[in-house]
């Protein structure tokens, strides 16, 4: 398993809490004015809390050792208001901080989502899908506890801590002292195993992630798997990953098991000091018994905090742990903005590749100095072996990757000079690879809402004789169509691809091994649609079936990443080279019979 | 491990299931719990004995002993405590360990038409999303239900020791509590269940945004993806607010009744310890247990809470689990005993669930063993749908299929899967080496050679050479990091190393170049001498050495032969043959 492209790549930032939670604040900043609210709310709740046992330790001491059943009862009405309160405001900031949590949640997802939509395609060909959606899912909402339940919470909690502390040192300094004195042991204790459930939990989110990449992947191809018999195999790998993602996580649980004990084992040995002390106190008539009554409310008051901080702590440990792979994410590289650049509108003479280098990865070209035009109006047909780069042109001209070396020139204008947004929209790709989203045809055709042209898309169905296909779907256009089209056949798929392409009325039109999968028939229509919706348009066709090509002007050989020979279909017949050699193949040799 | 949902559990009697192999550690944290509570209700009766005992100004001994027994409350406390943590956690853990396994065993069984139709994203979300709240359940829940039971069984009888009269008139309030708890209980389990079914949605809009970002990117919609899935998240934040109202309101309101139960406490305690009725050491021991009990009121509150979220999310699992799997429809778990890979079909029709069309009507041939089948035929007609009839992704509507003589019907599914190796039309590839996806059905992975010479029969082998790690080159996520020509090859040399009786090809040459379709075909004429090969193709020079061509058009065989004889025939083959000639003719003209 050490070899996966799933395994998670390790997360070593530093990662320091207060680093992390710098760059939540302007998450945070636009909702200040509720957490401000909530934080009021906790504070005088903090009060309304500290107050009632004060109020306790007056009654019994004025009302029922002072034998006053009048003052009793004014302390029993206000000892009723206070709870009152507390359930008013507790209400109150539970559901502010429920809302807020969310919001603050709903626009870190969203930020999450967007940043993912700007970043480069050669990100997206080394992360899997499943690894994202963990993020934008499970570790955001991990997050979002800190915000919605930990982090006021906790604040709160502080406030309570310090109010109590600060009370018992004024009520009585040397008692108060004797109470505090052992907090300082369950810091270095909460502090030395939040390290330790830090890492477990940083392994645990990673394993989530690995797991849950690896059932996106099996779920996606399940038929496969099912065909081959591989369901042994599959469930023996995916068990492999499910146990880790467990065994990190009881990890976690045996470190966050140690935290509550010791707050029990802190609270006994100051409660113990507080009766020996206070008692002997008592009996020396320095305090009276009302207040150490009050201070062992007190010191129970206390350590209820302290025990809720300590819960807390795995809260906080598995949000830091998410925390850092949400902003890892964010902070990948995003592409340049889509809109700077020249617009791209209109193409006035060609485009020109002139001596162009390109590779994936350093150790592998797969475009050797390549130089070509193409002219305005033109058709020009890319042929050659598979793996010889003609997806990777297209790629490039999209501006999908960035080419190394070398030059396209658009008009004689650097194709970077354009920008991306104008380049995409202009240039209409046919993707060899065809994605069809869930939703009906027309979703499908026209992609975003606000492009839905319905004249067009009676157009697109005429011109590409889809009438046909609409008439077998149960329910016309309208049919829902499933996840990647599953319920439709792959040559149907394609023509949507084509229509989607159509739609946008392409300056440059590139055809991916657009017709693949479709039988010569529709080939047919396609090509005399095509013809008669981009007549005047550039077009780029790469394909493998050269009766596709052959209303092409001019025609490219590609080998290798390098052009190899161009010419018109008589002039490379004649020259007796690559393209003679595909053509005999498919036309003469009758399948080498 | 034989997590099933065969006989239709509900979520209650499978949350059962789930934790019956671990009922060992359930009751040692039980244990654990109990010796944690009873060490935790002594410190208020220690507390007692340490105030009267000041009160009566007695000497400094008592106080120390009092101290000491705290102390020793407290270790055996702590002690316990890390012990009931780790059984009743580390119990959950496992325990949503088995739910996962289980499921995804269960969804490997899961027939063809329940992935078409189910959102990738949706069964992610149910498998970590769900799983989460259930194991909040099994875990921190059950620990919570124990203790608190504990408490409730156990602190008003002390309080009734202590003072009978005063403990009764201390509880009064607590009547409120199962009315709020009837009140609440559905409405949780309703909200929640939406919310979750909320959370499935984004995972799925963002699993399918992501699987197709060159779509997005290429036709520049990322903004109105991005407010597609805002609108998404909206809804979701709708669902959780709708949920987070009850629960905002329904905690702080169970511990107001607790808080009134000592409001009363403290009046009429305070006036009989005036009027002498009972002691104040007494009075401040009460005091002390009902703050304890308000923990576990406000348990209740959470337990409810988290109790009816994870029933919500259970029902979500189960009905992955209640899906039939595919080998459900297996007739019989014997063995075929017919032998040999001839294929016959008679009288086939088949429409797909949903479907406004039948998608095959009528299909009848036969095709002896070692022999190959052509078929093409227009978009849709319904090509890839006869093989997967053929395989069992489906089951015809009507009609038989026979392979050695025996009804596919009565072979089960798995020894029918042994038969066939497939090149499926949209080549799938996992994101492991090339080797590792060309051995795929191999028990052996470790094989390179075995590895390379398939590929060099799939005409693979150039291209591997090109590059740096070969064979062990790591394919990303669908092998984005090949052509669509290699991905093909890959696909087929994959079905070439299954080595089956019976090849089936959908389309496998569509994005390869015609040099290395001839040597693909060739190679595969060699090995045709021993399978049954079935080549779906639009291109017609593949079909044309086929024993039997099929031309399909609208589900039904439109055409039937050797391409001889349709070509005698001159129907739609013929046509469809002269068009792919007649290019090549006027081309050389
Ligand atoms: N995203 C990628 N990362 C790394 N290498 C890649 C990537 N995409 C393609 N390649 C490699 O670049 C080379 C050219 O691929 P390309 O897809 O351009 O070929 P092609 O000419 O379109 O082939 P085909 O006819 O099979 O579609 C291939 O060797 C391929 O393995
Ligand atoms: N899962 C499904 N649910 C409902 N209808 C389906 C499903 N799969 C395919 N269809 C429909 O059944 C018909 C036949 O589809 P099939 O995939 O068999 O076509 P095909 O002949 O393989 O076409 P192509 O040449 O495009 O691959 C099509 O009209 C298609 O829309
Ligand atoms: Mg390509
Ligand atoms: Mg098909």
């Amino acid at each position: 398993m050490d070899d996966s492209y799933f395994n998670e790549d390790d997360i070593k930032a530093p990662a320091w809490d207060s680093g992390l939670a710098w760059r939540m604040w302007p998450y945070l900043r636009v909702w200040r004015s509720h957490f401000i609210v909530a934080v009021v709310l906790v504070l005088l709740g903090t009060a309304v809390h500290i107050g009632l046992p004060l109020i306790l330790g007056k009654a019994v001491d004025l009302g029922i050792k002072g034998k006053d059943y009048g003052l009793l009862l004014h302390y029993v009405i206000l000892y009723a208001a206070g709870h009152t309160a507390v359930f008013v405001l507790s209400a109150a900031r539970s559901w502010l901080l429920q809302y807020t949590g969310q919001r603050v949640l709903h626009d870190l997802r969203n930020a999450l989502f967007t940043h993912i939509q700007k970043l480069p395609i050669s990100f997206f060909d080394r992360t899997p899908v499943g690894r994202l959606v963990t993020r934008i899912t499970n570790d955001v909402a991990t997050l979002a506890e800190l915000f919605s339940a930990a982090l006021i919470n906790v604040s709160s909690e502080i406030c309570i801590l310090f109010g109590i502390g600060g009370m018992m040192l004024a009520l009585h300094f040397k008692l108060g002292l004797a109470a505090l004195i052992t907090t300082p042991g369950l810091f270095y204790i909460a502090w030395f195993l939040k390290v330790k459930m830090r890492d477990a939990f940083r392994l645990a989110r990673a394993k989530l992630a690995t797991m849950n990449a690896s059932l996106a992947e099996n779920v996606s191809g399940m038929s496969v798997i099912h065909i081959f018999n591989q369901e042994p195999a599959r469930e023996a790998k995916f068990d492999q990953m499910n146990l880790e993602l467990r065994d990190a996580e009881l990890t976690s649980v045996f470190y966050n098991s140690f935290f509550v004990p010791a707050v029990t084992v802190f609270t006994a040995i100051t409660l113990t000091v507080v009766i020996v002390y206070g008692g002997w106190l008592v009996s020396r008539n320095e305090i009276s018994m009302g207040l150490l009554i009050t201070f062992i409310a007190y010191t129970q008051a206390f350590f209820d905090p302290v025990r809720q901080i300590s819960e807390k702590i795995s809260v906080f440990q598995s949000a830091m742990a998410s925390a850092e792979r949400v902003f890892a994410l964010i902070d990948e590289q995003p592409e340049p903005d889509l809109l700077a650049g020249e617009e791209f509108k209109t193409l006035h003479e060609g485009i020109e590749f002139r001596n162009l280098n390109f590779a994936y990865t350093p150790d592998k070209p797969v475009l050797k100095g390549l130089s070509f035009k193409i002219r305005k109006g033109e058709r020009l047909a890319i042929v050659g072996h598979t793996g010889a780069g003609k997806t990777t042109l297209a790629s490039l001209l999209k501006r999908f990757y960035d080419y190394q070396d070398g030059d396209i020139l658009i008009d004689g204008v650097d194709l970077r000079k354009f920008s991306r947004t104008s380049l995409r929209l202009k240039i209409g790709l046919i993707q060899q690879d065809v994605n069809i989203f869930s939703g009906t045809l027309l979703e499908n055709i026209f992609l975003a809402d606000d492009r839905f042209d319905n004249q067009k898309f009676d157009n697109i169905i005429k011109e590409l004789e889809m009438e046909s296909l609409i008439s077998k779907l149960p329910e016309g256009i309208n049919t829902q169509i499933y996840e990647r089209g599953s319920n439709i056949s792959a040559g149907q798929r394609q023509l949507i691809a084509f229509s989607r392409a159509l739609a946008t009325d392409p300056e440059i039109l590139i055809l991916d091994e657009a017709t693949s999968s479709v039988d010569s028939e529709t080939e047919a229509i396609i090509q005399k649609a095509v013809q008669r919706l981009t007549s005047q348009r550039t077009s780029l066709i790469i394909a493998h079936r050269l009766s596709t090509i052959r209303n092409c002007d001019r025609i490219l050989v590609l080998h290798n990443g390098r052009l190899v020979e161009q010419g018109s279909h008589e002039e490379l017949l004649a020259a007796k080279g690559h393209y003679h050699k595909l053509y005999e193949l498919q036309f003469s040799s009758n399948g080498g019979n | 491990m034989t997590l099933q949902a065969e006989n239709h559990p509900t979520p209650q009697q499978f949350t059962v299931q789930l934790l019956a192999p671990y009922k060992k550690y359930l009751l040692y944290g039980m244990a654990s719990l109990i010796i944690v509570d009873v060490a935790d209700i002594m410190p208020p009766v220690i507390l007692k004995y340490a105030i009267d005992s000041i009160e009566r100004g007695q000497n400094f001994a008592t106080l120390a002993w009092c101290g000491l027994a705290l102390l020793l409350t407290a270790a055996i406390q702590g002690v316990f405590r890390f012990f009931w943590r780790q059984f009743f956690l580390g119990t959950s853990h496992n325990s949503v360990y088995d739910l996962r396994k289980a499921l995804f065993a269960h969804l490997l069984k899961l027939p063809f038409h329940y992935f078409s139709r189910t959102r990738t994203g949706d069964i992610m979300s149910r498998l970590t999303n769900d799983i989460q709240e259930i194991r909040f359940m099994l875990g921190i829940g059950i620990l919570v239900v124990l203790d608190a039971s504990f408490y409730f069984l156990t602190v008003p009888f002390i309080m009734l020791w202590l003072s009978p009269k005063l403990t009764l008139i201390t509880m009064t309030p607590f009547i409120m509590i199962p009315v709020m708890v009837v009140m609440v209980k559905n409405s949780i389990h309703n909200r929640s269940r939406d919310v979750q079914a909320r959370l499935s949605d984004l995972s799925s809009r963002a699993e399918e945004n992501l699987s197709g970002v060159r779509v997005i990117k290429g036709f520049r919609i990322e903004e109105s993806e991005i407010s597609r899935f805002n609108r998404c998240g909206l809804e979701f934040v709708r669902d959780k607010i709708k949920l987070a109202n009850i629960e905002s309101l329904f905690h702080p309101a169970l511990d107001l009744v607790v808080a009134f139960g000592m409001v009363v406490l403290l009046y009429f305690g305070g006036n009989m310890v005036i009027a002498g009725g009972i002691t104040l050491g007494s009075f401040i021991a009460l005091e002390s247990y009902m703050l304890k009990l308000s923990w576990p009121m406000m348990a209740i509150g959470w337990i409810i809470n988290i109790y009816q979220r994870s029933m919500a999310s259970m029902e979500r699992c189960l009905q992955i689990l209640r899906e039939p799997p595919a080998t459900a429809a297996d007739q019989q778990q014997t063995e075929p005993t017919g032998t040999g890979a001839a294929i016959e079909v008679s009288d086939l029709s088949f429409t797909y669930p949903e479907a406004a069309q039948p998608g095959l009507k009528n299909i009848s041939f036969k095709l002896g063993e070692g022999q190959t089948l052509g078929i093409t035929g227009p978009v849709g007609s319904g090509k890839s749908t006869l093989l997967r009839l053929l395989m069992k992704m489906f089951h015809p509507g009507s009609g038989q299929i026979k392979i050695g003589n025996v009804d596919v019907a009565q072979i089960p599914l798995k020894s029918l899967r042994e038969l066939f190796a497939y090149v499926p039309q949209e080549t799938f590839l996992f994101s492991e080496s090339i080797r590792e996806n060309i051995l795929f059905s191999q028990e052996n992975k470790d094989q390179p050679d075995v590895a390379r010479s398939f590929a060099d029969r799939a005409g693979l082998g150039s291209d591997l050479r090109d590059f740096p790690d070969g064979l062990e080159t790591m394919l990303g996520e669908r092998g984005v990091n090949l052509s669509g020509g290699q991905k093909q090859r890959v696909s087929l040399a994959r079905a070439l190393a299954a080595a089956r009786p019976i090849l089936i090809l959908d389309d496998c040459t569509s994005a390869v170049d015609t040099e290395t379709e001839q040597k693909i075909l060739a190679s595969l004429r060699q090995n045709a001498r021993r399978s049954t090969c079935i080549i779906v193709s639009h291109r017609m020079v593949s079909l044309q050495n086929a024993d039997l061509i099929i031309y399909l058009d609208n589900g039904e065989i439109a055409e039937m032969g050797t391409h001889q004889q349709l070509l005698e025939k001159n129907g739609r083959y013929a046509r469809a043959w002269q068009r792919q000639r007649l290019k090549a003719e006027l081309e050389k003209s």
